[in-house]
């Protein structure tokens, strides 16, 4: 259902940076993204399943026969032998992201820099999966946070603190703080469909409609009727 | 053996905390001890004004006791867990007191939380404060919006803490996660050898050879400012002195728990009381009567030393915390805390204010005075921003 190659429609630079969580324990990539923030998004959504650590890699712009997309970044890892991060908050929030310069093609015509891993285990695919579909909401539904801790801000409403109103419509802002905290709690991509579900009927469509933007209010009501058709 | 040996690191440099404390004397020694050691004493004494811990000594000013030497304490560690939250509910029953847990989202105040929710009665919960970050919430969401959000009073600890007045403090019994990393193994940045080859946990730590390779082998060896302190510090003093004790410490493992260990007696009382006092005003007497000692209790302490030997219980497959992770599970069925959660420091996200210090951030097992305040601004910006205004705004 949910598919974003984790590039923008269209580049024509040598090289690309694309951002990219690591998880250590599947050792693998799980996650690229071009926009910074939708990667720092879905790295604090997923932060409750798996610590992801944050890479940015230089990608050629002219694309290899084997290149790291969302279709496969669970096949890449960091090169054998090259450090593996320690999971610590300080250097998952707070040290500058770490560079890996993937431009060069090796004689495969694969994309150099990381290494591709035999195999790949259905757990990590699923885990892949569930990030895909919280970019996918933080890429075109919830793009008014701009950084990743705007969007903890707003979940986490420890007592009157976080409430900002003053920027948006009480409503608004609490249907968007719902939708994030069911990607942030669920632990399927079925169990997040059912409770968009129940939020969408819980929320009143038409005030929403007035405060909300329409066109991202669209793009979830015809992903509610999809799910509701095919259940 | 008498406790003496646990307070090992007051006995190698006497007088440190005590009445005759020659602080000023000392201070280069004991910021090159906290480069060596971070659970020790001295991050707290930068940019703090030293009196805070002069003429003090934190045993007598916390009344924190330390156990006997012993390697067959038979209780469990869900027993002591669950003894310490029955305990703790008790003294605030009687003291009609709320109970202010500071929840970082890791393991240990975790641990905390989830002890004090099993044991509960029905109006408990009424008492129980739990001051947390938004970076709590970041890591352990599952748990934040299960057990806490809306169903019990939340405070942001950026923003309520550091407004803390003695009164304020007095209102109710504090509670943390701290130190429970020395409990456990200490820091591990120490363990990271043991975890990945278990045959260090029988070479002995007489064997100065292999013990120098172990040290090594830390990620604190690779620091170069380090290296040389680490090495003649541990191999030389520390080695005699634990060689004049009576214990059985005996693996290379073991050694450096008790390294650790050795910190345990000041880590809690002296990193927080400090920044209590420093940056709230609070006394030692307002401590020692509202801080509820949870890791600091003998019976932990007896715990970690008869299984200082059992890495079978304190670890699992390359993984540690074990009887803690298992504690949660138990209660919160969550797969991810028995199978995964892993250390990520959180403690240090509890953040305290403290103008014109800069920020400091304690952990459980080092205390980071944070002088660069851009490693901190992208959690605490709107904090600092909207608690300025409030204050601005209300004088």
């Amino acid at each position: 259902m949910f598919t974003h190659s984790g590039y923008p429609r269209s580049f024509t630079v040598q090289k690309y940076r694309l951002y990219a969580l690591f998880d250590p324990r599947h050792d693998c990539f799980i996650y690229v993204n071009h926009n910074l923030s939708v990667a720092r998004s879905v790295q604090a959504l997923m932060s409750s399943k798996a610590p992801l650590w944050l890479y940015e890699l230089w990608v050629p712009a002219t694309t290899p026969k084997t290149t790291i997309d969302n279709n496969n970044c669970d096949s890449w890892t960091l090169p054998i032998g090259a450090p593996r991060p320690e999971i610590t908050f300080f250097q998952l929030h707070f040290e500058d992201i770490k560079i890996i310069d993937c431009t060069e093609i090796n004689s495969l015509g694969q994309m150099a820099g990381l290494d591709l891993k035999d195999n790949v285990s259905e757990e990590s695919k699923l885990l892949k999966d569930y990030a895909i579909m919280v970019g996918w909401f933080c890429q075109y539904l919830c793009t008014i946070e701009s950084t990743a801790d705007d969007m903890i801000s707003r979940v986490a409403i420890l007592d009157k603190v976080y409430q900002k109103t003053d920027i948006f419509d009480a409503d608004v802002y609490l249907f968007i703080s719902e939708i994030y905290k069911i990607l942030m709690l669920s632990l399927t991509e079925q169990e997040v469909k059912q409770k968009i579900i129940v939020l969408m009927l819980k929320f009143d469509s038409i005030v929403l409609v007035n405060k909300f933007s329409k066109q991202r209010l669209n793009f979830l009501k015809i992903l509610v009727d999809q799910w509701q058709q095919s259940s | 053996m008498a406790t003496k040996f646990i307070n090992n690191f007051l006995i190698t440099h006497p007088g440190l905390l005590g009445a005759n404390t020659k602080i000023n004397k000392n201070l280069d020694l004991l910021q090159r001890m906290s480069v060596v050691g971070r659970g020790s004493v001295l991050e707290p004494l930068r940019g703090h004004n030293s009196t805070a811990i002069k003429n003090t000594n934190c045993h007598e000013m916390f009344g924190y006791k330390i156990a006997d030497w012993t390697s067959d304490f038979s209780m469990t560690w869900a027993e002591i867990t669950d003894l310490k939250a029955q305990e703790l509910w008790s003294q605030s029953r009687a003291l009609n007191r709320p109970v202010l847990l500071r929840w970082s989202g890791g393991i240990d105040s975790t641990l905390v939380l989830i002890a004090l929710l099993k044991h509960a009665r029905a109006d408990d919960l009424d008492r129980l404060v739990v001051a947390t970050t938004k970076s709590g919430v970041w890591e352990s969401s599952h748990i934040y919006f299960t057990y806490l959000a809306n169903k019990v009073k939340t405070l942001d600890f950026d923003h309520c803490i550091p407004s803390f007045t003695t009164d304020t403090f007095a209102n109710f019994i504090h509670v943390s996660g701290s130190p429970c990393d020395q409990l456990m193994i200490g820091m591990v940045a120490m363990s990271e050898p043991a975890l990945q080859d278990p045959s260090w946990f029988n070479i002995s730590w007489k064997n100065t050879v292999k013990l120098q390779e172990y040290l090594g082998l830390t990620s604190l060896h690779d620091r170069k400012q380090t290296k040389d302190i680490l090495l003649n510090y541990i191999t030389k003093i520390l080695c005699d002195n634990i060689e004049s004790l009576d214990t059985d410490i005996h693996s290379i493992h073991q050694f450096v728990w008790w390294f650790n260990f050795n910190f345990f007696s000041v880590a809690q009382g002296v990193h927080e009381y400090t920044h209590w006092h420093a940056d709230n005003g609070i006394p030692a007497s307002a401590w020692k009567n509202h801080v509820f000692p949870w890791f600091y209790d003998t019976r932990y302490q007896k715990w970690a030393m008869t299984n200082s030997s059992r890495p079978d219980i304190v670890f699992g497959k390359n993984d540690w915390k074990v009887p803690l992770k298992q504690y949660i599970y138990d209660y919160v069925q969550d797969p991810y805390w028995l199978e995964y959660k892993p250390k990520i420091g959180s403690h240090g996200r509890t953040t305290w204010k403290a103008p014109n210090k800069g920020w400091f951030a304690i952990t459980n097992d080092e205390t980071v005075n944070i002088h660069d305040l851009s490693r901190c601004r992208l959690i605490l910006e709107d904090s600092i921003n909207d608690s300025y205004s409030k204050q601005s705004s209300a004088q």
